[in-house]
């Protein structure tokens, strides 16, 4: 078993080739994925995110470069493509929308059924999945086009954790949900890379996000990787740095720029509210005792 | 892979062709096919062919891509100027070839041959004058929005002229939106293992249900969508609308028409004195 469940070498993807419209969308692009962990991929709008996506799981051919999948050439056997998205499951942006059967559980069996389980199996998997995303038994004979958005796309998430992938890729998970919806699929998403020990791959927009989930990230910029290192590394290159990149940090790192702008003696490597909390409770209770 | 289908032709440019006002183009290029189906000498085929080379020339269009527009039409080229190679009666003196199959007897004449070559230089003709003037060079919405002008008097017999215009151009601007999202429910459903490839015809057909349904779906959402967005800036048909861009025949628009329009007219000159100068094929003779 090799160290990194993906690696990408040199990978580069160009639509329309050979039309006007032609667009360059990933560019020699290396990257190790690291095995039972989350991976968090993040890039302005354009940067190549899910082209780069969809390269992991056999959708699209690189034209240049290879995939590795457990340090085996995907495109070793062309014939048996489908097979890799069975092992890597990717859940693209608005899943909600590929909904189609009448019931949550016959969606959600829909992929395990391709892949040619037993019944038995099937059913034991629709159930896991969705207790994994939170859905309840009362659900399971509703029709999925009946639930709310953020069910919705829980159960659609669910489908592609049924085919129980070794890794899980999922394009903008929490997109057009609440604060509350994003926690929720999050913290489904923490949970179920805890439980099953499999890796996770995360494209979001929020470094907020970014900061608090994933435990490395890699910055992709008009559809190069520019930068893969552990999470709290790369946000420590800073505001400028990540600004060039059509990027940002997280909104906690802002205020704590500003208060030691202030004069407060706090540190500006701190990326999520908790981290922020540790730094801040001291100075508080310091402060008190000096009034 | 569904995106490389190309929809409509339209190739943006500056030419005149391009600046042309949509009816203009729309009433040249009835003037012309009807230039071409007049066209019976030589002669006359020779000036539309020099015609046609100019009006490729003006539209700045690359000749090659202009010929693009023959290709899917070539197949019936072929067959239309082999049945008039063979059925096109003439002189027994003018045969030049005599098959006897079974009980077939085809025969090529000099008639059937000139007869062939009219045919699929009238059909070349055709493709490439309307491809210039019309089809490459006008946006399909401007092409609507002309198509809407021009029959504009048939809503005075209450023939809804301007429900069918708008339903075009809205039916035109979400092809591109429906093929996108036709491919991102195919790639969707693919990383579930869906295979629209293998089996026979029943489980093909029934393979396509989950993109199907989505899409027919997301098409609901969206009309309703733009009904709603519609109605939220007070659009109540066609009566009492302004329009941004008004259309405006301007002085190079009728000297084009009155251009084309010479051509219908200079058909007959040459057919007189055809015969007289031995150009057509007819007198053609060994
Ligand atoms: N099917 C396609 N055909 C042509 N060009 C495409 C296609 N899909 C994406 N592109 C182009 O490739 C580039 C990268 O697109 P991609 O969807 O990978 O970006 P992204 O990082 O996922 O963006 P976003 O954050 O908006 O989802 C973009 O410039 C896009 O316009
Ligand atoms: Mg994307």
């Amino acid at each position: 078993m090799s160290e990194y469940a993906i690696e990408l070498k040199g990978v580069s993807y160009t639509y329309g080739k050979g039309t006007p419209f032609m667009k360059l969308a990933v560019d020699h692009v290396d990257l190790n994925i690291r095995r039972g962990i989350i991976t968090g991929i993040i890039g302005h709008t354009g940067s190549g995110k899910s082209t780069l996506l969809q390269m992991m799981n056999g959708l699209l051919r690189p034209q240049e470069g290879t995939v590795l999948l457990d340090g085996k050439d995907v495109w070793e056997k062309p014939g048996k493509i489908r097979e890799i998205a069975f092992r890597v499951g990717l859940v693209f942006q608005y899943p909600e929308y590929q909904l189609f059967e009448e019931t949550v559980r016959k969606d959600v069996s829909y992929g395990p059924k391709n892949m040619g389980l037993s019944d038995a199996e099937i059913e034991r998997r629709v159930k896991e999945a969705l207790a994994f995303v939170g859905i309840g038994e009362e659900l399971y004979d509703a029709s999925p086009f009946d639930l709310s958005g953020g069910q919705k796309r829980r159960v659609a998430i669910a489908g592609v954790i049924a085919m129980e992938p070794e890794v899980l890729i999922l394009d903008e998970p929490a997109a057009g949900l609440d604060p509350r919806g994003r926690a929720e699929i999050f913290g489904n998403i923490v949970n179920y890379k805890e439980k099953t020990g499999r890796t996770v791959i995360i494209v979001s927009h929020s470094m907020d996000d970014m900061a608090r989930y994933a435990e490395e990230t890699a910055v992709l910029c008009g559809g190069r990787a520019v930068m893969m290192d552990e999470t709290k590394k790369v946000f420590s290159a800073g505001r400028e740095t990540l600004e060039k990149l059509g990027l940002n940090v997280p909104q906690i790192t802002l205020l704590m720029e500003k208060l030691a702008q202030m004069g407060l003696p706090v540190s500006k490597d701190v990326f999520t509210v908790e981290e922020a909390k540790r730094e801040l409770l001291p100075l508080l209770k310091g402060g008190q005792s000096d009034a | 892979m569904l995106k490389d289908i190309t929809l409509g032709q339209f190739f943006p440019g500056n030419s005149l062709l391009h600046r042309l006002d949509p009816r203009t183009k729309i009433l040249c290029s009835i003037l012309l096919i009807v230039a071409v189906f007049l066209a019976k000498s030589a002669l006359a085929y020779g000036v539309l062919i020099l015609l046609t080379a100019a009006l490729i020339i003006i539209s700045q269009i690359p000749a090659g891509t202009v010929f693009k527009a023959l290709k899917p039409l070539i197949v019936i080229i072929i067959i239309t100027a082999f049945f008039n190679m063979f059925f096109t009666g003439g002189e027994e003196e003018n045969v030049l070839a005599d098959f006897r199959i079974w009980f077939l007897h085809p025969v090529i004449r000099v008639e059937g041959i000139v007869s062939a070559v009219k045919m699929a230089l009238r059909i070349v003709l055709l493709i490439l004058q309307t491809s210039v003037v019309l089809t490459y060079t006008t946006s399909p919405i401007d092409m609507t929005d002309g198509i809407e002008r021009l029959l504009s008097p048939l809503a005075k017999i209450r023939v809804p002229v301007h429900t069918f215009a708008m339903m075009m151009s809205l039916a035109l601007r979400f092809i591109p939106t429906l093929i996108e999202e036709t491919d991102k429910i195919i790639s969707a459903q693919k990383s579930r293992g869906a295979d629209f490839s293998s089996g026979n015809v029943i489980r093909r057909v029934k393979a396509l249900v989950p993109v199907l349904i989505p899409l027919l779906l997301s098409s609901f959402r969206r009309a309703d969508d733009l009904a709603l967005a519609m109605e939220c800036r007070c659009y109540r048909g066609g009566t009492g609308r302004t329009r941004m861009k008004i259309m405006k025949m301007t002085a190079k628009d009728f000297l084009f028409i009155l251009f084309c329009a010479l051509f219908i007219a200079v058909r007959f000159l040459p057919m007189i004195s055809s015969s007289a100068l031995g150009i057509t094929g007819m007198n053609f003779s060994f």
